[in-house]
């Protein structure tokens, strides 16, 4: 099949023999001559020939005027000059205003280039509200204003009306206006401003085409037109030849519209869909020009490129820099820059940008493994110092000096915005290789194969919701319709494929990333509307198979034992291993710890260390006073509130001074500290009077484990010497009260059996584990163990003790350790001698007991002890979920 | 308007399309316009609905473009043709209005004629109408306006930003959670000991003290704010936001506080002196402990009990005047009178006083939301919402609505029954000028499906319009087999009605359930489905462990009883169970592993395709842990090593921990997708994670350009939001699915089980919760207490039976409950009505029920269950099993209501085209164009002294002269300054290089070949393009200069490098030569080529103004 372009060769060659350097062509985009060179060439026989000239046709009209296009920034910001100047009693400031701007000025560059008279649309949109509000035409006037309101809604409606119909009042001032201030700015070179449209619309009113001496022009390709365009075109009709691509052919290509479920699985597919077709030969090597890949969406091209087999490809799109990591930097410098200058204005920061990127540059280069990013890094700092650098003379010296209200975070939207527009292109050699590109790119040029990835409605064609200030019934009566045309400009291109292409394989997913995701309306026109053979698929992924995870042992050789002996057995380290033998082994044996830091949000943990801390501040004033109820209750306030403050001054501000004159959450959690105290006092009241005997001290003793001897004991919360001078072992939970009756649920025999063991048992065992040990030392005095939940001290009957379930099923206070001593201590010694320091067993975690069982549900670990652990990563479990 | 009243199964999107289409062909076929559907929107509540329309509209189109004839389109056509008579006969008007419950007219051949798309005739017309329709349709498909409400709105709003005076680039957000998050810890962070900061501070010291009570989630306070800043959510707040936020800025809800304690204590002296007295009194009479007097004098002790527990026996009689005599019995009677009465009071306060402090602190949170939007450019569609309101309400809304599209004439509304007031108060407006203009509109929904009450659905919206307007029952049930649909049309107006009954009992009101489902629940067999089977395991809640033991075994014994019914059959059929709540969900998911058989059967919950659950994803993130991690934490101590050392062994680790830096500087796509390739991580067999993953990453690049991004903020955005986003897989044939009631609508399943009926269902009605009430809504009262409460708009009310039911807002708090039974029936609802062919329902029941237990299902399910004929049977253990089982006719399907070419997911399914991941780590040799030499430029601009300048910039400078020497034409001075004009045309000329260029055009002058290449007479060809083939392809040469004169050609290439150094004889530059005169020879021999005259090459060294010729070297 001819394609479009040799086509077009042969009607240049026809006409123009084999010297065409007189001869202009025009096209929608440049980069079509490289094709058409080719054409010509093949057309000419491999003799040499002159090329013609390439233009777009934007080209072409800069040519005729005087006037330069002004940059976007400059604009927009002059917009807002002329909006401001027209005196409207609301008036945003420009951080609002400047994306009205754009709008502004995508219109106005609209009605010029429709050839609209201005004036007159801007009366009739100011009119549609006036039509619809006939009964009452004048809405300034105050004094009819409260009869109004029962007629227009409400005062707030009104007040918006107004706006409306202030602003399209205005709107010939600020159109006029921004001509004027554009026109009278002049770059360095001496040359006025305009925007696009103005320009085009200047050229053709003021009738400045005329065709250059000597030479022809020729229109390739054009299908829908502006009015501005065809006024062009009329001028140069004499000497201008006109091709267009709107012929049906009667082609059938072979299509597939296949179903994908993610953008990913699209991308992944290309080097599937290249190296089938290069097996069964449609794309041949030496043919590879005929085939391409096209990006509906460009945010595509990246997992494209990263799946894509190394074989000659030309990439047309650059690579996007907004996913260079060098904008995700630029971006880290705002907050950076507002920290370090907190009154920083706009030009400081683009100098702070610039400077920040070129001490970035002189780290020199990055790892020299990859010259592909080190090149992309190169060239995006390039670019970012380049723009940035613009930017900033611009506003010092340039248009944007004379600009009100560019202030720091409009002038950062900005910068950031400017910079992710561009990309970065890549090295290749246009005409060869097999085509990557995006859909606009393919105008004019046809292919053999092709592959269209995300051809998805909102994407295909592009989403763009009809952005215009122009109320809708007078954009249709101005026959005003960007959109449409974009729309029909995209599918003349789209459908156009199909005309000479042999296979086309259409992708789309059903899925994107905010749900359910459309094909597009293209898909649905092909099905509907055209009667072609079309082939369905559905990608699926490959049938691999799982890898089987190597399980390891985690058995306790005689080493690792010997190992465990050496350490002391703390109450929390037996609880881990009670919990999970296999976390035990992780943090003890192997000794690995998550990262911590300190930060304003305090961790769970922490809050009980900061109440620890402020009740042993609270106690230790007393030295080895007896306590009475009577000092309590005098020290309940002023002392309190002090113990706490020392806490944080000791655990928070000790550690990170900052975080005083930033507390934060700090001060709902001192609050309720001071509440948790308060509690504590209260019920220590009632077992006084008493003498402290020890704060936060640490106890040990020895046990022996099969002629091994073993060290175990920690640090305990207090001990008070009561009145009948028993011991009291105090350990506080800040936790709940739910856990504080869920401690009680385990019976006398089950204190030490890890099958049975239960999240809340431990605070049972490390009390029993305490009196154990304080026995030991002290074997002639009673001890009691008492764990006290301060939050519960309010509760009926609360009182601080430990309990366990009795033989006949009740809840019974253990009350002094002697009455469980000889159960305990059995138990106890059993477990650490046949258990946790028996060599040949293995460490296992109930969570492989649990997974043994099922295999799909892989949340349940959650609602029990995995929920916290740091290690449950290691075993595969996922993140815990919240309820 | 049409209100369609569709129960569960009864084709609502078909007659939603149907509606659909008889608007835009009626236009068609009687005006020949084919655009009508520009003027129609059509709302649905989920995206996933609106696809399925789309796809329904199109595909019946496209069917009658086609002329299908086939059976089973007939009934669409017949509909069709229905409706299209309507409109005609509602055209001219000679029908009455209720012609629904007519067979449509049929019999007046008089309209047939002119409009029946049935007849031979019309065939044709219709064929080409509707290919129109679908050709307008598709080339203009943005107006095809098939939407979410919530979209709807939001372009309408988009229309109106500037006169709200919001920036244009305004996000909409429709998710409220993540903001209110961020709200609550911008505010916890802003916190501050000073005057104005305790304001904040002490509403969550409250709050906290109060949580860390009750202790829903221990210390987590920021947690439980978060919880609590949902309310903001709730309407009720909303539509008074504003008035709130005064309120609670002018102190309200602090004096409110003052004056209700003021109040508690003057209220409680005064009952408590008379209490007091009462007591004293009684006391002082010495009667017997039994004697009435005594009775008395003890309740006086406790007139809360009392009036909580009602009176026994004496002093009931007391109160009736049955024992008097003594003037105390009056007294005391009089006393219990005004207990009543001021307990109503104390309740009212009691029920306040605690929550005050909520509304202080959800103005705070709101007020921190605020700025986070405002500074993000952000927008909550709901506020979107309430600024919409006011202009929609008033005459404003035609300019608004003419501002943003064409002109609406028709609305289609779906799944009314879950609109909420809000969106209500946006769309009636609309909705009543269209009525009045008597255009067609058409709503759809049905009572018995609202299940979203907490997302602010209110049914009562469509009874409201539904009592206005009439509507119709789709009565056709296409969806579930006949013992299916029997029992469910006999059972829930039962159901209702056992449920009404309590309600009424306990002095809820009366007749409230019973409306909605006697009316609507008359639903027809569809004749295609045949058989079926619905059974009831009611079994006694005095059973204990045993009883439970037996759920278990038959839940489990009735899911393999189907299986094997399935496996049986040889077909495929969904198995469905449907719970309330996840943890009742875990409850079953143990039942099933419990069981040997079912243990291996792989079950389906909601959370089953979690990217979290895949291990290869976390060991990629252990990966970017370890990576990120750096040497933070000791090599050996990272847990994220030792993971990646289980999982893929020692070397992988090793090889990682030497490879960081390199890892790191890779660009964050590129990094994750590298680190896949790399270690093999795409052949694990979870290709689907991993992709999803690359599509969120991909989509998380995207989204955050306007935030930094970075590997650690990636790290975080997997922690909270990734690891629980789920793959979108098509769900295991054989598997069991195990979702939520809530989750299920919308979907049905051939199988449904729904084990966990009562606890399910008594949830639903049990619930305690605090909520925020409109102070309109109190009852009168004579102390003041009203007026005293009203001074704000909005309180958080604890709702709780005893205190609630006897206060204030006894009233609200009895529709309250009503709405929760409500809610309850209507889950039911929804999930027996998910089953096409057969349920299951296990649900415990009271043996000895008391009449003032509102609190249990089992009781009116049981009376029900034996008052509608199904089999009976008794079992051990008080189990009572009702069944209904219908027999099975073989009917053949029909299946595919429309044809398949716009089917793309069926037809798709049948050619599978397997894509493995890429796994070559060999990818596209790219390579970045290093065009630009900026950076070189800025490298150096510190020392930037005119030579190094100089020296370093020739290249840029090469191009500026390039152009320039484009431009001149002649050597004399005017031409000069014309080719510098021209340049700065386009471009800023720097005054150096201007000089420059002087320069070097003072220096051709002095060469007499130079002047033939710049003369006048010349032909002159600057920067032409030759193109040539040779070997390597097609090839383009650009000479800089080629002028015909004299009869040959003089070609001129410009050089900017130093000629000095080029003539050096070294490798390099010897080499450098070579290429210089091997290019010029190129262009040489090809102008000679071309034009077929001598020509000669030239190379001039501008900098040291020397020529060659290249040609002469050559001979």
């Amino acid at each position: 099949m001819e394609t479009f372009l040799s086509k077009v060769a042969g009607r240049l060659t026809e006409e123009f023999g084999n010297d065409m350097h007189k001869v202009i062509v025009v096209f929608p985009n440049k980069r079509i001559g490289l094709f058409l060179n080719k054409a010509l060439a093949k057309n000419n026989g491999g003799e040499p020939l002159l090329a013609p000239q390439y233009r777009t046709i934007d080209e072409l009209f800069e040519s005729y005027s005087d006037k330069v296009v002004a940059d976007p920034v400059t604009t927009v910001c002059m917009t807002y000059q002329a909006y401001v100047e027209a005196g409207l009693s609301y008036t945003m400031p420009l951080d609002d205003f400047y994306g009205w701007g754009e709008l502004m000025v995508r219109d106005f560059n609209e009605i010029d280039q429709q050839l609209v008279p201005a004036d007159q649309l801007f009366q009739n949109a100011k009119d549609i509200e006036e039509i619809d509000t006939r009964f009452f035409p004048d809405t300034f006037d105050s004094k009819t204003e409260s009869v109004l309101n029962q007629f227009r809604g409400t005062e707030y409606a009104k007040k918006q009306l107004k706006r409306w119909l202030e602003l399209w009042t205005k709107m010939p001032l600020i159109y006029h206006r921004l001509n004027e201030l554009l026109a009278s700015a002049r770059v360095e070179s001496g040359f006025a401003l305009a925007y696009k449209g103005a320009l085009q619309r200047e050229v053709i009113e003021q009738g400045k085409v005329v065709a250059k001496e000597g030479y022809r022009y020729v229109f390739v390709g054009f299908n829908v037109l502006t009015e501005t365009e065809k006024a062009l075109m009329e001028a140069l009709k004499d000497v201008a030849m006109f091709i267009n691509d709107d012929a049906e052919e009667d082609n059938r290509p072979e299509i597939s519209i296949i179903q994908a479920t993610t953008d990913i699985q699209q991308a992944e597919y290309v080097h599937t869909w290249i190296e089938e077709n290069m097996r069964n030969g449609r794309i041949r090597e030496d043919r590879l020009t005929h085939t391409a890949v096209v990006l509906a969406d460009e945010g595509l091209l990246l997992p494209v490129i990263s799946s894509f087999p190394p074989i000659k490809t030309n990439i047309t799109m650059g690579y996007p820099m907004a996913q260079t990591p060098l904008l995700s930097y630029i971006n880290s410098l705002r907050a950076k820059f507002n920290e370090e200058m907190p009154d920083g204005m706009t030009e400081e920061y683009l100098q702070y940008v610039i400077d920040s990127l070129r001490e970035r540059m002189h780290e020199g280069p990055a790892d020299r493994q990859m010259p592909y990013f080190y090149h992309l890094m190169d060239e995006a700092l390039a670019r970012a110092l380049f723009e940035t650098d613009k930017l900033l003379q611009n506003i010092r010296t340039g248009q944007l000096s004379s600009i009100q209200g560019l202030t720091l975070p409009l002038v950062q939207r900005i910068l950031v915005r400017m910079l992710a527009c561009h990309s970065i292109a890549f090295h290749g050699e246009p005409a060869q290789g097999l085509q990557v590109m995006g859909v606009l790119e393919t105008r004019s040029l046809d292919f053999d194969n092709l592959l269209v990835l995300s051809a998805n409605e909102g994407v295909l064609p592009k989403n763009e919701r009809a952005k215009s200030m122009i109320p809708y019934v007078v954009r249709q009566h101005y026959h005003l319709a960007d959109e449409e045309k974009k729309v029909m400009i995209y599918s003349n291109n789209f459908f156009r494929l199909f005309r000479r292409a042999k296979h086309i394989d259409i992708v789309y997913s059903m899925y994107n990333a905010s749900g359910e995701a459309e094909e597009s309306r293209f898909i649905r026109q092909m099905l509907a509307l055209k009667d072609w053979d079309v082939r369905y698929s559905k990608l699926v992924p490959s049938a691999s198979v799982p890898v089987e995870r190597d399980q390891q042992a985690f058995a306790k050789t005689g080493d690792i034992v010997e190992q465990m002996i050496t350490k002391t057995l703390s109450p929390s380290a037996l609880n881990t291993y009670m919990n999970c033998p296999r976390s035990y082994y992780y943090s003890q044996v192997k000794g690995l710890k998550k990262e911590e830091d300190i930060s304003e949000d305090l961790q769970i943990n922490q809050i009980g260390e900061l109440f620890h801390k402020a009740a042993e501040l609270f106690y230790s004033r007393y030295g080895d006073k007896a306590i009475t109820a009577e000092m309590l209750d005098n020290d309940k306030t002023v002392e309190i509130e002090k113990a706490t403050q020392g806490a944080f001054d000791e655990l928070i501000y000790g550690k990170k001074p900052e975080l005083e004159t930033t507390p934060g959450f700090l001060l709902v959690v001192r609050g309720v500290l001071n509440e948790l105290m308060l509690r504590l006092v209260e019920m220590d009241k009632k077992v006084t009077p008493f003498r402290i005997f020890s704060l936060e001290k640490e106890y040990y003793c020895d046990v022996d484990i099969d002629g091994k001897r073993l060290r175990i004991g920690g640090r305990i919360d207090r001990v008070d010497l009561l009145s009948d001078n028993k011991l009291r072992i105090v350990d506080y939970k800040a936790g709940s009260k739910e856990k504080s009756e869920k401690a009680a649920y385990s019976s006398l025999g089950e204190l030490c059996n890890m099958d049975v063991y239960k999240q809340c048992q431990h605070y049972q065992v490390q009390l029993l584990f305490y009196s154990y040990v304080l026995h030991r030392i002290y074997p002639d005095k009673q001890v009691e163990p008492a764990l006290c939940f301060p939050l519960s001290s309010r509760e009926q009957g609360y009182y601080p003790r430990v309990r366990y379930v009795g033989k006949d099923g009740k809840l019974a206070d253990i009350g002094t350790y002697e009455v469980v001593r000889e159960d305990f201590e059995a138990q106890f010694e059993s477990l650490l001698r046949d258990e946790i320091y028996k060599e040949g067993r293995s460490f296992v975690s109930p969570w492989d007991k649990e997974r043994e069982r099922e295999e799909s549900f892989y949340e349940k670990a959650d609602s029990t002890r995995c929920r916290y652990c740091d290690f449950r990563s290691l075993c595969g479990i996922g993140k815990a979920k919240e309820y | 308007m049409t209100v369609y009243k569709a129960s569960a199964g009864s084709g609502k999107t078909f007659t939603l399309a149907a509606q659909y289409i008889s608007i835009v062909m009626y236009e068609a076929l009687t005006r020949g316009n084919y655009k009508a559907f520009e003027h129609i929107v059509a709302m649905t509540f989920t995206v996933k609905a609106t696809k399925e329309m789309k796809d329904r509209i199109l595909s019946y189109l496209y069917d009658l473009s086609q002329g299908r004839n086939d059976k089973s389109f007939m009934g669409f056509k017949q509909k069709l043709s229905e409706l299209l008579l309507l409109q005609y006969d509602k055209m001219h008007n000679n029908q009455d209005r209720n012609i629904y419950n007519h067979k449509a007219g049929k019999t007046d051949s008089d309209i047939v004629v002119k409009t029946d798309i049935m007849a031979e005739e019309t065939q044709e017309k219709v064929r080409m109408c509707a290919r129109e329709i679908l050709k307008a349709i598709l080339n203009n498909y943005a107006r095809f306006n098939v939407t979410t409400i919530d979209s709807f709105f939001q372009s309408v709003l988009q229309g109106v930003l500037y006169e709200l005076g919001m920036p244009a680039e305004q996000q909409l957000l429709l998710d409220e959670t993540d903001i209110h998050n961020k709200s609550v810890d911008r505010m916890v962070n802003n916190l501050c000991d000073d005057a104005e900061g305790r304001a904040i501070l002490n509403p969550i010291l409250d709050f906290a003290k109060d949580s860390l009570e009750e202790n829903k989630s221990g210390w987590d306070i920021r947690k439980e704010l978060k919880k609590a800043a949902n309310k903001l959510g709730e309407e009720v707040y909303k539509f008074h936001a504003e008035a709130i936020e005064k309120e609670s800025g002018d102190g309200k809800y602090d004096e409110l506080r003052k004056r209700l304690y003021a109040k508690r204590a003057e209220i409680r002296s005064e009952v408590e002196i008379r209490c007091g007295s009462m007591m004293q009194r009684a006391l002082e009479k010495k009667a017997g402990s039994k004697s009435p007097i005594s009775v008395i004098g003890t309740a006086a002790r406790d007139m809360q009990k009392l009036v909580w527990k009602g009176p026994n026996k004496t002093i009931q009689k007391v109160l009736d005047g049955e024992i008097s005599g003594d003037g105390i019995y009056h007294d005391f009677i009089d006393l219990y009178k005004l207990y009543v009465d001021k307990s109503r009071l104390l309740n009212t306060i009691q029920i306040v006083l605690p929550h005050l402090y909520t509304i202080t602190l959800l103005t705070n949170i709101e007020r921190n939301m605020r700025d986070i939007q405002r500074e993000n450019m952000q927008m909550l569609l709901s506020s979107a919402n309430m600024l919409l309101r006011d202009l929609l309400s008033g005459d404003a809304r035609s300019f608004v609505y003419s501002k943003v599209g064409p002109r609406l004439e028709h609305l289609l509304i779906d799944e009314f029954q879950d609109t909420s007031q809000m969106q209500w108060n946006n769309l009636e407006p609309l909705v009543e000028e269209l009525r009045s203009e008597d255009k067609h509109s058409v709503i759809v929904g049905d009572i018995k499906q609202s299940i979203y009450r907490f997302r602010n659905g209110k049914w009562k919206l469509l009874s409201d319009v539904a009592d206005r307007d009439g509507f119709v029952s789709l009565s056709d049930n296409f969806r579930s087999t006949r013992a299916v649909v029997e029992t469910n049309n006999e059972l829930f107006p039962r159901l209702a009605s056992e449920m009404d009954g309590i309600l009424e009992e306990n002095g809820y009101g009366s007749n409230y359930l019973s409306p909605v489902y006697e009316k609507n629940v008359e639903v027809h067999q569809n004749v295609n489905k045949e058989g079926g089977n619905v059974r009831f395991y009611m079994y006694s809640k005095k059973g204990g462990e045993e009883a439970e033991e037996r759920l278990r075994i038959d839940f489990c014994e009735q899911i393999k009883a189907i299986r094997r019914q399935i496996s049986e059959s040889g077909k495929s059929g969904s198995i469905a169970i449907l719970v309330r709540t996840k943890d009742e969900g875990e409850r079953v998911l143990e039942w099933l592993q419990g069981d040997e058989e079912l243990r291996g059967v792989s079950v389906e919950t909601e959370d089953s395709y979690q990217l979290g659950a895949s291990e290869t994803l976390q060991v990629l993130v252990a990966m970017l842990r370890y990576v990120e991690e750096g040497d933070k934490c000791k090599r050996e101590k990272s847990i994220y090593g030792q993971y990646i050392e289980d999982v893929l062994g020692e070397e992988v680790r090793n090889e990682l921990e030497d490879s960081r830096e390199y890892w790191l500087s890779h660009p964050l796509y590129e990094m994750n997708d590298r680190l896949i390739k790399h270690f093999g991580l795409g052949q694990r067999g979870e290709n689907e994670y991993v992709e999803k993953y690359l599509s969120c990453l991909k989509a998380y690049l995207m989204s955050e350009i306007s935030t930094a991004y970075n590997l650690k903020s990636l790290l975080e955005k997997w922690d909270t939001v990734m690891c629980e986003l789920k793959v979108n897989k098509t769900p295991d044939k054989d598997a069991l699915t195990l979702m939520t009631i809530h989750k299920s609508k919308g979907l049905a399943f051939d199988y449904v089980l729904v084990p966990l009926f009562d606890s399910t269902m008594n949830k639903e009605i049990r619930s305690k919760t605090t909520l925020l009430w409109d102070t309109q809504t109190l009852a009168d009262d004579e102390d003041g207490l009203k007026d005293m409460l009203q001074t704000v708009s909005v309180l958080s009310v604890s709702s709780e039976r005893g205190k609630t039911s006897q206060s204030l807002w006894s009233e609200p708090y009895k529709e309250e409950v009503r709405l929760r039974f409500m809610d309850a029936l209507n889950s039911v609802y929804v999930a027996f009505t998910r089953a096409k062919e057969a349920y299951y329902c296990w649900c415990a029941y009271s043996p000895e029920p008391k009449t003032t237990d509102t609190d249990s299902i089992g009781t009116p399910m049981l009376k029900a269950l034996s008052r509608i004929g199904m089999e009976k049977e008794e079992r051990e253990g008080g189990e009572i099993v009702f069944t209904s089982e219908r027999e099975l006719v073989e009917v053949v399907k029909e299946k595919e209501s429309y044809v398949e070419r716009l089917n793309i997911t069926d037809n798709a399914k049948r050619h599978p085209i397997v894509a493995p991941m890429y796994t070559g780590e060999e990818t596209l040799p790219i390579e970045i164009v290093n065009s630009n030499k900026a950076l070189q430029l800025f490298r150096d601009v510190q020392n930037d002294t005119e030579e190094i300048w100089e020296q370093k910039n020739y290249i840029e400078s090469g191009l500026i002269y390039h152009s320039l020497f484009e431009n001149l034409m002649t050597l004399n001075d005017e031409d000069v300054q014309k080719a510098i004009d021209k340049y700065r045309l386009n471009n800023e000329l720097d005054a150096r290089h201007e000089m420059t260029f002087r320069r070097f055009v003072e220096a051709a002058r002095s060469h007499k070949v130079l002047q033939e290449v710049f003369s006048k007479d010349a032909q002159t060809l600057t920067e032409a393009s030759f193109i040539v083939t040779t070997e390597e392809g097609v090839e383009t040469l650009r000479p800089d200069r080629v002028v015909l004169t004299g009869g040959r050609a003089i070609v001129t290439d410009y050089k900017f490098s130093s000629y000095k150094n080029l003539m050096l004889n070294d490798e390099k530059h010897t080499e450098q030569r070579r290429k210089y005169y091997e290019q010029l020879t190129k262009y040489v021999e090809m102008t000679q080529r071309f034009y077929k005259i001598p020509a000669e090459g030239w190379l001039w060294f501008l900098r040291d103004n020397e020529l060659i010729n290249v040609t002469k070297l050559n001979k």
